[in-house]
């Protein structure tokens, strides 16, 4: 079936509404998760790694085939998890932002999300500059950090050599963390 | 976390750190991520109306509810099958709720109902028990040992009524066993409870027994695993500190209580065990046959 392959495509184009269901099926295995997550089963600890290969498992079963699909989908998993973390600090540092002047009595547990969502909304922005400079250190980022990937499924992802990732992701580390401080930068 | 980098200095850094996967912001998804498996207050499953979460644990939700067939009243625990169950999720609540079905017993909760909403997703009704677990009970009310042990043989009980069904809880702690209004012990969550078939090392018709009485009744000597004698001891030495006891005395005290009839005087046979250096908390496992005679 050449459905899941056009999906991709679509999605890998900018296809809004494709690329909206790549979201949901990612987030869709984070629901199946996230049961055993908070249970702390597997001692709390989650693997974005194993999500994103059981996701394209049950997109396999639906039809994915080949090297291409599996490497498109991928990057694309990636992206999605960058994505869901993403919209949720958005979400959190609304809600913040929608409770105005009123004096809550948050937890730690709150204070210390609210923070992360800062953090990583001010990284994102930096990522997002990065991207203007050189998508591909981006992409290298998306693939390790946010699903986990080894460098060598890195390069395969993105049709690249192991090589070319590392140095990709060396320097995006420099670049990002110029972005992110620039009083550092002479 | 004090191993963080700084997000500001080292970016990438910081995105590699457990403060991505293992912080709070993913929880905080994570717990989104799951408001899918509530059900809201007024869902109907069957005669009952949902009325308010009473906990969740690592599979389910359990609910309080309420009947709201205009039959009569009355409230209920429901545990249902969290949204987009897996399928081993719902072999799993089958299973647990085919093993309820099967128990009959005054210190186990009941089993009143079950169905399937819309979607697949499995719930069972179940006796509501209003109590408080029982060390916690036992702490509240300063059982002094004589209760304690009673409750402990209720607590066996249930567990010897389970075994004579060929089933092991499996996760007997005391968050799992209640103590009701009246003092009466309900033990809870067969969620992963299997039938002894399944577990590799029982012996089933112990040599020695008489040939017609295996024949009408299998005996089993199961292993007990022993987290139920570990919480039995851990409710006993409460008061019982100064008692340093051995294996072989831990055996004999837990042969004593269950031959005992109640009311007789457990505690003063139990305080004249010899003593020895090995702890209480090391309690191993102890056996004891179906019919609840511990060997």
């Amino acid at each position: 079936m050449a459905e899941v392959t056009e999906l991709l495509e679509r999605a890998r184009q900018g296809d809004p509404l494709a690329w909206n269901q790549v979201v949901e099926l990612i987030y869709d295995d984070l629901k199946r998760v996230a049961r055993g997550v908070l249970a702390g089963r597997g001692s709390a600890t989650f693997n974005p790694t194993v999500l994103v290969h059981d996701c394209y498992l049950r997109l396999a079963r639906a039809g994915a085939h080949g090297v291409q699909d599996r490497a498109h989908f991928m990057a694309l998993a990636a992206r999605a998890m960058r994505q869901l973390l993403l919209n949720h600090a958005r979400d959190r540092m609304a809600q913040k932002r929608g409770a105005g002047a009123v004096v809550e009595t948050l937890s730690e547990e709150e204070r210390s999300a609210d923070l992360e969502a800062e953090h990583l909304l001010g990284i994102s922005t930096a990522l997002e500059q990065l991207e203007a400079i050189e998508p591909k250190w981006v992409q290298v980022v998306e693939c390790r950090v946010f699903a986990g990937l080894s460098e060598q499924e890195t390069a395969d992802a993105l049709g690249t050599s192991l090589r070319t990732v590392q140095r990709w992701y060396a320097e995006a580390r420099v670049a990002l963390a110029r972005i992110m401080a620039p009083d550092r930068d002479s | 976390m004090a191993d963080t980098p700084d997000p500001h200095a080292d970016p990438l850094g910081w995105l590699e750190s457990r403060a991505l996967w293992q912080g709070s912001l993913f929880r905080s998804l994570m717990q989104e991520a799951r408001a899918g498996d509530r059900l809201p207050p007024g869902t109907r499953l069957g005669s009952f109306r949902i009325v308010e979460e009473l906990g969740a644990g690592g599979m389910a939700v359990v609910y309080r509810a309420q009947r709201d067939d205009g039959q009569f009243d009355q409230a209920v625990a429901i545990k249902c099958v969290p949204a987009n169950p897996s399928t081993r999720d719902i072999e799993l609540f089958h299973r647990e709720r085919q093993i309820q079905a099967t128990l009959n017993h005054p210190n186990i909760a009941r089993l009143l109902d079950g169905g399937t909403l819309d979607g697949g997703r499995a719930w069972l009704a179940m006796e509501l028990v209003e109590g408080q677990h029982i060390d916690a009970h036992a702490e509240t009310n300063g059982l002094d040992l004589q209760a304690r042990v009673g409750l402990v043989q209720q607590v066996i009980a249930a567990v010897a009524h389970a075994h004579q069904r060929l089933l092991l809880h499996r996760d007997i702690k005391p968050s799992n066993v209640l103590v009701d209004t009246e003092g009466r012990v309900k033990l809870l969550d067969f969620g992963i409870a299997g039938w002894i078939d399944e577990s590799a090392q029982v012996r089933l018709f112990p040599v020695g027994q008489a040939p017609s009485r295996r024949a009408t009744k299998p005996s089993v000597r199961l292993p007990i695993s022993i987290r139920s004698g570990c919480c039995s001891v851990a409710l006993l030495n409460r008061c019982w500190p100064q008692v340093d006891n051995g294996l072989a005395n831990c055996a004999r005290f837990w042969r004593r209580l269950a031959t005992t009839t109640p009311g007789s005087d457990i505690t003063r046979s139990a305080n004249s065990a010899p003593t020895s250096n090995v702890g209480w908390s090391v309690c191993p496992c102890w056996r004891y046959a179906a019919d609840g005679v511990i060997r």
